[in-house]
């Protein structure tokens, strides 16, 4: 059986030390492995937008407004003659991008905190789980909507609102997992070997923590997605024209009856991103995990 | 539902109090790449009333064996040939339906970590009382005796309050009572103990063993003890077999392995004591 | 003899909840140990689980803090001192841990790990890092390529190997060793131990080896400590007094209860059953040992006993053996 032991490990290296093994793993998942040909076809999208877009997203043309599907329109135009194709590869963009600045920001401050509160203990650790606690029991979304709405309509105050609320749970995960990791023999042995308290936490904790981080945070992006598409929908994140599938969900509502096209098109696509989203998160929990 | 046994005229199988009669087994663990062989052609038998320890180092394949008898090893380990026989029938060619009711019935296991071996949600009078009427049709009052005496047979004081207890309020030898308690219930012909004594004290391992001894003696179970502790085989067993990588090397009575060892590796086993 | 490291009535307790009445109780883990080690003169400290032996063992390396009294190194304190003071101590206090599983990082490699321990201590450039690494992993009978690999692939006994590897690179003066062989299979002990013993004579260092097994004690102690339920009830030494000269019927039941080495040796046991392990609060003074001894006296109750000398080199804590002496 050892020779079981020794050769099942071989293949299941720490992630850091053979990537084989944790990709491995995923490949293996065929709806991961959907996930994340549809989350890389985004991304390639976005990142070339301005090359692949057919025309210009903003430019509005009247005489053809609410046109078929051409050759030149690729899905048609809207209710303002704007190219939708354009539109909806443009707005892969700025969905990526806005949700990459908020999920950035939310771990921004929620790492360090979380770190700080698990590993100190104590009454830092009591002050910020209190703080935590009262911005947990207050409404989320109701929050950040409040917040934007008190600011000025903007994606940049919108960004903002939401990191600022979204933080707390995240914060106490990672307080969690930071406890956790406390509590295993190896912090010990990293205290004789001399390790000053930053080198315990970033080299011990936060390694250790990282790919459970990096899962909650792709797991996240979907939630964060449709929360900016939310927030645009009510006109209080991204402005029109900005080619951005909420605020293309918002202009189209009138629409609703006559020409549905103009709504599916970019609820669709939020919903084939939010999936791919999650599918790739879930299923590189599964990989982390086992 | 008795499962009729086929009647072969070999001896060995009913004669001499044989409890278990392990012949030419071969198990291998499925991998992608290659195939582990993790037990090659064993062969081992179980006598009543008799202690018989299975001694190897990790790695060597015991516990796989003890895991085979007891039809729960892992999904990916394929018994490839050779012969169980637990109370004079063969359980590798039993029906499914069957199997499961008859190993309950004839044999029962202990394993290493007591305290990893029972439900922490649940009392050990709930424990044990779900244990009995698994293998009863009796009411809960009737099963809650059975539990009581039981307890008290393996030496532990006070059942009533025992009961009431959850496994983390129980110190390690007591969890290994308990598990004892639950396992031998019926009074199995085989009860198999996986290094009962590893996790304990030095005094607890002892009680332990005399309590094992004690039930040889009453109730004339076989034990098959997985060790790898030596200690512990000159202590209470009567037959030895010696197991590394998957093989037997040497087997025999306890005087016949600690006086006269015939293999190279028994050898080094026996030298490398402390 | 110089002292090197020592505890002065060192105590580490916390609140029981009493799961019946729910009363916190105050429960020692050490219960008032004064224990002295000189150089080169390694203690075998002896106990079962719940003993406390392992917390005394911490705070001896400075990795816990006790409650009450203190652990001195050289003299000085180590027990409430800030991590940045105790940094450049820790080159000479290390510690060998019990499961070489969990004391690993398993994100780094074994040989990132040894480096750590380097680097932390000692500003040397990265070639007579990875030549000492390299040295200390055939010290302890590892190929150099061991380095390489993640401890997750290594078997119980190369990491218990790699792990002794760790604590002794930079050569420290005290080790402490956490019942190192215990999760180790029977037959590699003796090869662990005798390798301790080999490191210790090599590089002249001290241990305060901590075990429940007495067997292991001959290899590389020259004080046996035995501690039950806190205390140390009974201190010999070794080169001036036979192990089986013990008094403490503590002691003698840890012997009784060793298994036999060959079945000729096998005892008639006669063993009680199983006796109520409640824990003692500390507010109660009394010999901790007092529900399971067979030679219980009036004294033994009311009273806590104190380690008494009774031939040279030879302490017990016990009334009964004191009215013997007496």
């Amino acid at each position: 059986m050892m020779q079981v032991k020794t050769q099942a490990i071989k293949r299941s290296n720490a992630w850091f030390h053979s990537s084989d093994g944790i990709i491995n793993r995923i490949l293996t998942q065929k709806a991961a492995v959907f996930g994340f040909v549809i989350v890389a076809l985004i991304i390639i999208i976005a990142i070339t937008a301005s090359v692949i877009a057919p025309n210009d997203p903003l430019k509005v043309n009247m005489s053809m407004r609410l046109k078929g599907p051409s050759s030149l329109y690729w899905l048609g135009t809207d209710n303002l003659g704007r190219c939708i194709a354009s539109r909806l590869i443009w707005g892969a963009r700025m969905s990526l991008i806005y949700s990459m600045c908020v999920l950035g920001l939310m771990m921004a401050i929620s790492i360090p905190i979380g770190l700080l509160s698990g590993y100190a203990g104590g009454r830092i650790d009591t002050f910020i789980m209190r703080t935590i606690d009262i911005f947990l029991s207050l409404p989320t979304f109701l929050m950040a909507l409040a917040i934007a709405g008190m600011l000025e309509p903007s994606v940049k105050n919108m960004i903002i609102a939401m990191a600022s609320v979204w933080w707390a749970p995240y914060a106490r995960i990672i307080r969690g997992m930071a406890m956790q990791i406390k509590q295993q023999d190896f912090m010990l042995a990293a205290k004789a070997a001399a390790c000053t308290h930053s080198q315990i936490i970033f080299r011990h904790i936060l390694r250790n923590i990282a790919p459970s981080i990096i899962v909650m945070a792709t797991l996240e992006i979907g939630s964060i997605i449709l929360a900016i598409a939310s927030f645009s929908f009510i006109g209080l994140g991204a402005q029109p024209p900005t080619p951005e599938w909420g605020v293309m969900l918002s202009d189209s509502k009138e629409f609703m009856q006559t020409q549905p096209q103009l709504m599916i098109y970019p609820g669709v696509a939020i919903m084939i991103t939010v999936m791919a989203f999650n599918l790739l998160g879930e299923g590189l929990k599964n990989a982390i995990q086992n | 539902m008795q499962y009729k046994t086929d009647q072969r005229d070999d001896q060995a199988i009913q004669s001499e109090n044989v409890v278990l009669d392990i012949r030419g087994l071969s198990l291998e663990y499925i991998m992608p790449d290659q195939n582990i062989h993790a037990v090659v052609d064993l062969n081992l038998v179980a006598r009543m009333g008799k202690i018989t320890a299975l001694v190897g180092e990790s790695g060597s394949g015991k516990s796989t064996v003890a895991l085979a008898v007891m039809g729960i090893q892992d999904k990916n380990a394929v018994i490839s040939g050779g012969e169980i026989y637990l109370a004079g029938t063969d359980i590798l060619s039993m029906p499914k339906k069957y199997l499961r009711a008859y190993i309950s019935n004839h044999a029962g296991i202990i394993f290493q970590d007591p305290i990893d071996s029972l439900n922490p949600l649940l009392t050990v009078g709930e424990q044990l009382v779900e244990a009995i009427l698994i293998h009863k049709k009796i009411t809960k009052n009737q099963a809650r005796t059975i539990a009581l005496n039981q307890l008290l047979a393996v030496s532990l004081t006070q059942p009533g309050e025992l009961m009431k207890k959850y496994p983390f309020m129980l110190s390690g030898g007591m969890c290994q009572r308990v598990m004892i308690a639950i396992a031998s219930v019926f009074r199995p012909p085989l009860l198999i103990a996986d290094e009962p004594t590893t996790a304990l004290d030095v005094t607890i391992q002892a009680q332990i063993l005399h309590q094992l001894d004690s039930m040889r003696k009453r109730d004339g179970t076989a034990i098959l003890l997985i060790t790898h502790d030596l200690g512990v085989v000159a202590e209470i067993a009567d037959n030895v077999c010696i197991m590394k990588d998957g093989h037997i090397v040497e087997s025999g009575t306890v005087d016949d392995i600690f006086y006269s060892p015939q293999h190279t590796y028994t050898r080094q086993l026996l030298a490398a004591a402390l | 003899m110089e002292v090197l490291a020592e505890t002065l009535n060192i105590r580490k307790s916390y609140e029981k909840q009493n799961l019946f009445t729910n009363k916190g109780e105050q429960v020692s883990a050490v219960n008032g140990v004064s224990l002295k080690i000189q150089k080169g003169r390694s203690v075998g400290l002896i106990g079962e689980s719940g003993s406390g032996k392992s917390t005394l063992g911490r705070m001896m390396a400075g990795l816990e803090t006790p409650t009450e009294g203190q652990a001195l190194f050289r003299g000085r304190s180590i027990s409430n001192i800030s991590l940045r003071k105790m940094r450049p101590l820790r080159r000479n206090i290390q510690m060998i841990f019990q499961n070489s599983s969990s004391v690993f990082d398993m994100s780094y490699t074994v040989g990132e790990s040894i480096a750590e321990v380097i680097e932390n201590s000692e500003k040397v450039s990265k070639k007579e890092c990875l030549e000492k690494i390299e040295t200390i992993l055939e010290q302890v009978g590892l190929d150099a390529l061991y380095a390489q690999r993640n401890p997750k692939e290594l078997s119980g006994g190369q990491r218990q190997r790699a792990n002794i590897a760790r604590a002794l690179v930079l050569h420290p003066e005290f080790v402490v060793c956490d019942e190192p062989v215990s999760s180790l299979d029977y037959s590699l002990r003796k090869q662990i131990l005798t390798l301790l013993n080999d490191l210790r004579n090599k590089f002249g260092l001290t241990y305060l080896f901590i075990t429940h097994d007495l067997n292991c004690v001959p290899y590389v102690c020259d004080i046996m400590a035995i501690m039950y339920a806190g205390k140390i009830v009974e201190q010999i030494d070794l080169k001036q007094n036979s192990m089986q000269n013990a008094l403490h019927p503590y002691t003698s039941l840890l012997f009784s209860c060793i298994p036999a080495k060959v079945p000729a040796e096998r005892k008639k046991c006669t063993m009680e059953s199983v006796i109520d392990t409640t824990v003692i609060p500390d507010s109660k003074h009394c010999c901790r040992f007092f529900p399971r001894c067979p030679c219980c006296t009036e004294r033994c109750i009311n009273e806590d006993p104190v380690l008494r000398e009774v031939a040279r080199g030879h302490f017990v804590a016990c009334h009964f053996v004191a009215c013997q002496i007496v």
